[in-house]
């Protein structure tokens, strides 16, 4: 507390105020003047000039202030913050101020740090970051964009206040941003979060994850929208490559399952059609040390025919290893029609002898792949058709073209012949050898080639069947590229 | 006394395990049957003279190896039968072997071509 006096200056204070401002004796009259080494200032750093002080003013005005603070710097240097209160009082018929003060230096300092650390913290968020931040009016004008949003779209602050988010966005994301944008205004969504395309200024697309908040006035109108934008085109395209990639690996994949299961078969023919007549071979040397001259002679025809099984399963196994490759001149643009004239050239010996009608559906005209593999492909099932056509029944062949949902050719070869059980040979009919009609002739191994064939050009085959009823092939295929 | 039968479509393992029989155990038995059906029909038939080893080869027409053991689980009055059967083919496959060895009614596994020591064994084990 201190007691100044109109034109003399400090008259009286008490011993707290000494102690807050550390007075003696000889600075009454020099109180606070600055050629004494005192300095005032105000909240912001900046100088408070002497006339502003609060018992200064109450001196020239007569008013009273309160709660004013300042800051004070005593001539030893020490910082203080006071909370100062002053007032007129009169004693003894004249006229005094009165001043008290509080010591708040403590508490001051610790709110100018608390308010530097948020002003640092909201430069971080709004300036100094790669975050794009936007107030968004109702309607969709920029109120207020950081610096980030600006170098994210290419726009300076002020061409972007002149435009829409509605301007900016890739046309085909405008409509579900907008109905979330009407979702939030009809207070069914307090927030939204979507990834979304703009445009930047220079026509390039950036991906985005945009997040909004709506912000509403008291009477809960919409005031504005808050919009964070991250930059996840960098993101989108690794995706995108990763996407790629993974595709290709996925064809890969199909691509080695398919060998697979030909090395499989390939594994199967060795084991039952290499293996089998070699161990028989092992078998008869191992019998003939054992037995006497005469009954040696019994195996040696048995030699002949099993090297004989031998050379020919090697010669198809090479045969069909080979079927796998074909070369690229093969492929041509076949035409359905021609392939099946010659089909029918080639069998018309069997096709007259059996008086076999062969009715043409062909929806599609041609497909692109081997027209070599695609003639015998043709010719090996309506010979089958023929061979395996019931007795007494006339042969009917129907051979229908067309494209599948996915886009392939589809080759479809019906009769009316035989058929065969596949709950019992289903997964059997196109292996190596196995043959379903005891009493006919056959290698066993055309059906086998027709898959080979097939699937070395990427296709496949599968077979509907019943007995008695007749067999339905079913053949897909894609053009091949050169 | 002892009997063994032989299922394999292959003719040349019945010659070879006749001959090889000769000089390891000539007074066994031997029945002779093409097919696992043609075997099955004989053992369901309540036969008089029941096999103490059953030599069964895999890859076989009508009825392979696999659907003969098959019937054979699938029919109780086989559940007591003490037959001694092994798989006698020429596939090295492991998944046949492990598929083989699945069933509880296969005592062992033989690969062709059958030698007189394989044999040996086989008849020293009844």
């Amino acid at each position: 507390m201190l007691v100044i006096e109109k034109g003399r200056g400090l008259l009286a204070y008490n011993a707290r105020a000494s102690e807050i401002l550390n007075l003696n004796s000889e600075v009454h009259y020099q109180f606070f003047d600055e050629s004494e080494g005192w300095y005032s200032f105000q909240i912001d750093g900046t100088p408070l000039p002497q006339e502003h002080y609060p018992f200064v003013m109450t001196m020239h005005t007569g008013k009273a202030y309160r709660d004013v603070r300042m800051g004070v710097r005593r001539p030893d240097g020490k910082r203080l913050w006071l909370t100062v209160n002053s007032q007129m009082i009169t004693l003894e018929n004249k006229p005094y101020v009165l001043c008290t003060f509080w010591d708040e230096s403590e508490k001051t300092e610790k709110d100018l740090l608390d308010q530097y650390q948020q002003n640092l913290f909201s430069n971080a968020i709004i300036h100094n970051t790669t975050l794009g931040i936007a107030f968004v009016s109702p309607e969709g004008h920029w109120l207020e964009v950081n610096h980030a949003l600006c170098l994210m779209l290419g726009y300076s602050r002020e061409e972007l206040l002149e435009l829409t988010f509605q301007d900016i966005t890739f046309i085909e994301d405008l409509d579900l941003d907008l109905s979330y944008v009407e979702q939030m205004l009809a207070g069914d969504m307090s927030n939204y979060q979507l990834e979304k395309r703009y445009v930047h200024k220079d026509g390039s697309i950036i991906w985005a994850l945009l997040s909004v908040n709506l912000i509403r006035n008291d009477d809960q109108s919409p005031k504005f929208f808050v919009s964070r934008v991250v930059n996840i085109s960098e993101q989108k395209k690794l995706m995108r490559t990763l996407e790629d990639q993974n595709q290709v690996l996925n064809e890969s994949r199909r691509e080695l399952q398919k060998k697979l299961s030909q090395l499989l078969e390939f594994n199967q023919m060795l084991a039952h059609h290499l293996r089998g007549p070699a161990s028989s071979i092992k078998q008869i040397t191992e019998l003939l040390d054992i037995v006497e001259q005469p009954e040696q002679q019994e195996f040696l025809p048995m030699l002949d025919s099993l090297a004989n099984d031998l050379l020919n399963t090697l010669n198809d196994l090479q045969a069909t290893i080979h079927l796998q490759t074909f070369p690229e001149k093969q492929i041509v643009d076949c035409y359905f029609k021609d392939i099946l004239t010659k089909a029918k050239e080639t069998l018309s010996p069997q096709i007259q002898a059996r008086n076999v009608q062969i009715i043409e559906e062909l929806k599609v005209a041609n497909v692109r792949v081997s027209n070599h593999y695609l003639e015998e492909i043709v010719v090996q099932l309506m010979d089958n058709a023929i061979k395996f056509s019931r007795p007494g029944v006339p042969p009917v062949i129907t051979i229908r073209t067309y494209k599948n949902k996915e886009g392939k050719v589809v080759l479809t070869l019906e009769d009316n012949g035989l058929g065969m059980d596949l709950a019992q040979y289903g997964n059997q009919v196109f292996r190596y050898k196995k043959r379903f009609h005891g009493n006919f002739e056959g290698s066993g191994i055309g059906l086998f080639k027709v898959k080979n064939q097939i699937e070395a050009m990427g296709g496949t085959i599968q077979l509907q069947s019943k007995v008695g009823q007749g067999s339905l092939f079913i053949i897909s295929m894609y053009d091949l590229l050169v | 006394m002892s009997t063994l039968a032989i299922i394999d479509d292959d003719k040349l393992l019945h010659r070879a395990t006749e001959l090889l029989l000769r000089k390891v155990s000539p007074d066994t038995t031997i029945l002779h049957y093409y097919s696992g059906l043609e075997a099955l029909e004989y053992l369901q038939g309540d036969p008089p003279e029941e096999p103490d080893i059953i030599l069964l080869d895999l890859n076989m027409p009508i009825m392979d190896g696999w659907q003969f053991l098959d019937a054979l689980v699938d029919d109780p009055r086989f559940e007591t039968k003490s037959w001694k059967i092994y798989i006698c083919s020429s596939s090295m496959d492991p998944r046949d072997i492990q598929k083989a060895n699945d069933y509880e009614q296969v005592y062992g596994y033989l690969g062709k071509p059958i030698t007189r020591a394989n044999l040996k064994s086989v008849m020293e084990n009844i």
